[in-house]
């Protein structure tokens, strides 16, 4: 009962099924826009079935290596001539066949082939799943010349950040600066492609917005404090009047006494929406960047919007990434053996040569011999 | 320049009708004049794709009209090495590579032209590596396909020596296919590292290219261990196929993601 639980653990045909069922699975969760497949029970339990299928499958070629290096040879004894003697020696000498006793290899690595695949998946959906573990990411929004703290205590500064470079490429880079929990400090910039390593941090650059920037003065305080709000906010001295900010628009344009709007796009001719709060009541209006009114002893100057970043921070162990690479690295290499470099052996005869490997041997044998007598009547 | 586009879409077309003619009335001259128009057509197709290369200051692979065109390109390409490879025992090669060819280059002709700045998430050194790959690895099973089709059509008209190698070069066209697509897909993981943190999202073109990746995997299999050969495997080779299209057309058209280059 164990030996045939085993066997079909370990058997190509249950690989195929799980395979088969993976792909219907991602056909599903693509036809229906449904992603909780991905992070269900049963998808997350075929890649650890798969997983036990390709370990058994692996671990038994590596040891029935040698067993296809003999079937081979025996394969070539068995084998009928086809070559003549005398074009026997030219032949393993022109493909560069390495004699063992009275049979010849080449391309023996190829054997590695099947073995370094399958071993390279099972390394790729283990590192797969370190990552899925182990990786920690967090989505923040940092306005130009704030910081914030990360869990471990590093201090995270915006220094700046641009949409586009000094030539008017588009580049989304933001410049940062941060403070090491054990006090070092470091920083540089992030753009799209290039994460910024920070301590155990990357920081990636993943989005942008516009927020609006209000300058604040009030009689106690003459200079002006700037103020970056992306939400909804109410402000005031005294909780009773001031001004309520609620949105942003761009394309702001007036036709025919009325103003058309629209939230989309660049941000070209903005205003904001705004709700005045004071004695005479709420009043709703639209006021453009260069706006300056007092209301309840604040007075609120209104700059253009300003761009702010939204950058991912991911941790991750060093050690899967490189688990990863390697097993990507292993699986090219497994394929090239597997296509490329197919195994052959070749058997001395007394009546000729045999040949066993690729399947277009006969061809190669025609085009060796059209060659040869190419060259002798030359 | 976008002439030389409109050219050699031309000649990819005369290039076909000539192939068909010549098999059809078994004229040799005919076929040959066809060889020599779908070398005219792929000398004016690479002028054209260098000149586009050269005018957007990149490699011309940044949206699907480009990608398309350089699909149809490695189509003729592949075509014309196997045919001067194998010129005494495939010369139906041209019959089947050269309408492809035609057929995708017609397929660029209905995508949008302008040459685009490339936007900062393709400006990567992964571009080039992992979207060529993808047009090597597309154009090897479209010809694998194509040269399945064939064994579909002959296959009782014809000797088992002759439908062998077309099973073959067909496997062999997968294999290479197949390692390239794994490429198309490691190198496409590392990249999105770099760019959104993750290495799957399960964005619809990375589903797509993995279970296209699974198909020809499970065609692999069935021939390298269970040695299906013959009709099955042109089979499922040409429905493989399908599943390419899918994944190149398809995804892009009814599917949003990440891959959606606008």
């Amino acid at each position: 009962m164990m030996k045939k639980v085993f066997g079909f653990l370990r058997s190509m045909r249950f690989g195929m099924i799980l395979l088969t069922l993976i792909a219907i699975l991602c056909i599903a969760a693509t036809a229906l826009g449904n992603e909780t497949i991905y992070r269900s029970w049963y998808f997350i339990a075929l890649f650890a079935m798969l997983s036990i299928n390709l370990m058994f499958c692996s671990v038994l070629r590596a040891f029935s290596l040698k067993k296809q290096k003999k079937a081979l040879a025996q394969r070539a004894i068995q084998a009928e001539a086809v070559l003549p003697v005398k074009e026997a020696s030219q032949w393993l000498e022109t493909h560069h066949f390495r004699v063992e006793g009275d049979v010849a290899f080449r391309n023996t690595s190829g054997f590695l082939g099947p073995f370094l695949t399958h071993f390279a998946m099972l390394l790729l959906i283990l590192s797969a799943a370190c990552i899925f573990l182990l990786a920690q990411t967090q989505d923040l929004i940092l306005f130009p010349k704030e910081n914030t703290e990360l869990p471990d205590g590093t201090v995270l500064y915006l220094e700046s950040f641009q949409l586009e470079d000094e030539t008017g490429e588009t580049d989304y880079c933001s410049s940062l600066s941060a403070l090491l929990p054990d006090g070092t400090e470091t920083g540089g910039e992030t753009t799209v492609n290039h994460p910024l390593k920070v301590g155990r941090y990357k920081i990636y650059q993943q989005d942008y917005g516009y927020a609006a920037v209000i300058g604040l003065k009030t009689e106690k305080n003459a200079e002006e404090e700037l103020i970056w709000l992306e939400e909804p906010a109410f402000l005031s001295l005294d909780g009773e009047s001031g001004v309520y900010y609620s949105q942003i628009f761009s394309n702001v344009k007036e036709e025919n006494g009325e103003v058309m709007v629209s939230r989309s796009g660049d941000m070209i001719n903005p205003a904001y929406e705004i709700q005045i709060v004071d004695g005479e009541g709420n009043r709703t209006s639209l006021v453009y960047p260069g706006t300056v009114i007092d209301v309840g002893g604040i007075t609120f100057s209104f700059k253009d919007p300003g761009v702010y970043p939204g950058m991912r921070v991911k941790t991750q162990p060093e050690w899967t990434l490189w688990m990863l690479y390697l097993s990507f690295a292993l699986m090219l290499l497994g394929l090239y053996l597997c296509f490329f470099m197919i195994p052959e052996a070749a058997h001395i005869k007394p009546d000729g040569l045999s040949i066993i490997g690729r399947k277009d041997i006969s061809d190669r044998i025609d085009r060796y011999q059209d060659e040869l007598e190419m060259g002798s009547s030359k | 320049m976008n002439v030389l586009f409109t050219i050699s879409l031309m000649v990819y077309f005369a290039a076909t009708l000539l192939c068909f003619a010549g098999t059809a009335f078994r004229k040799d001259g005919v076929k040959k004049a066809a060889l020599l128009v779908l070398l005219i057509a792929v000398a004016a197709h690479i002028i054209y794709i260098v000149w586009r290369g050269i005018a957007a200051h990149r490699l011309p692979l940044a949206n699907q009209f480009e990608f398309a065109t350089m699909f149809a390109l490695m189509v003729a390409i592949f075509t014309l090495v196997l045919y001067y490879r194998n010129r005494t025992r495939m010369e139906w090669l041209l019959v089947f590579g050269t309408p492809l060819a035609f057929l995708l280059q017609s397929y660029a002709a209905l995508q949008p032209k302008e040459i685009t700045e490339l936007m900062p998430a393709l400006k990567s050194a992964w571009f080039g590596l992992h979207i060529g790959s993808a047009a090597l690895s597309y154009s090897a099973f479209a010809l694998a396909a194509a040269v399945s089709l064939r064994y579909l059509i002959v296959e009782k008209k014809t000797d088992e020596k002759h439908l062998t190698q077309m099973d073959y070069l067909s496997y062999r066209l997968i294999s290479f296919g197949f390692l390239m697509l794994s490429i198309v897909i490691f190198s496409g993981c590392i990249w999105a590292e770099q760019a959104w943190s993750t290495f799957w999202s399960w964005d619809p073109k990375e589903t797509w290219a993995l279970i296209t990746w699974i198909v020809y995997a499970i065609y692999l299999h069935q021939r390298l261990r269970l040695k299906w050969r013959g009709r099955k495997m042109a089979l499922l080779a040409c429905v493989s196929f399908v599943l390419v299209i899918f994944t190149f057309v398809g995804v892009n058209t009814l599917m949003s993601g990440l891959h959606s280059y606008k």
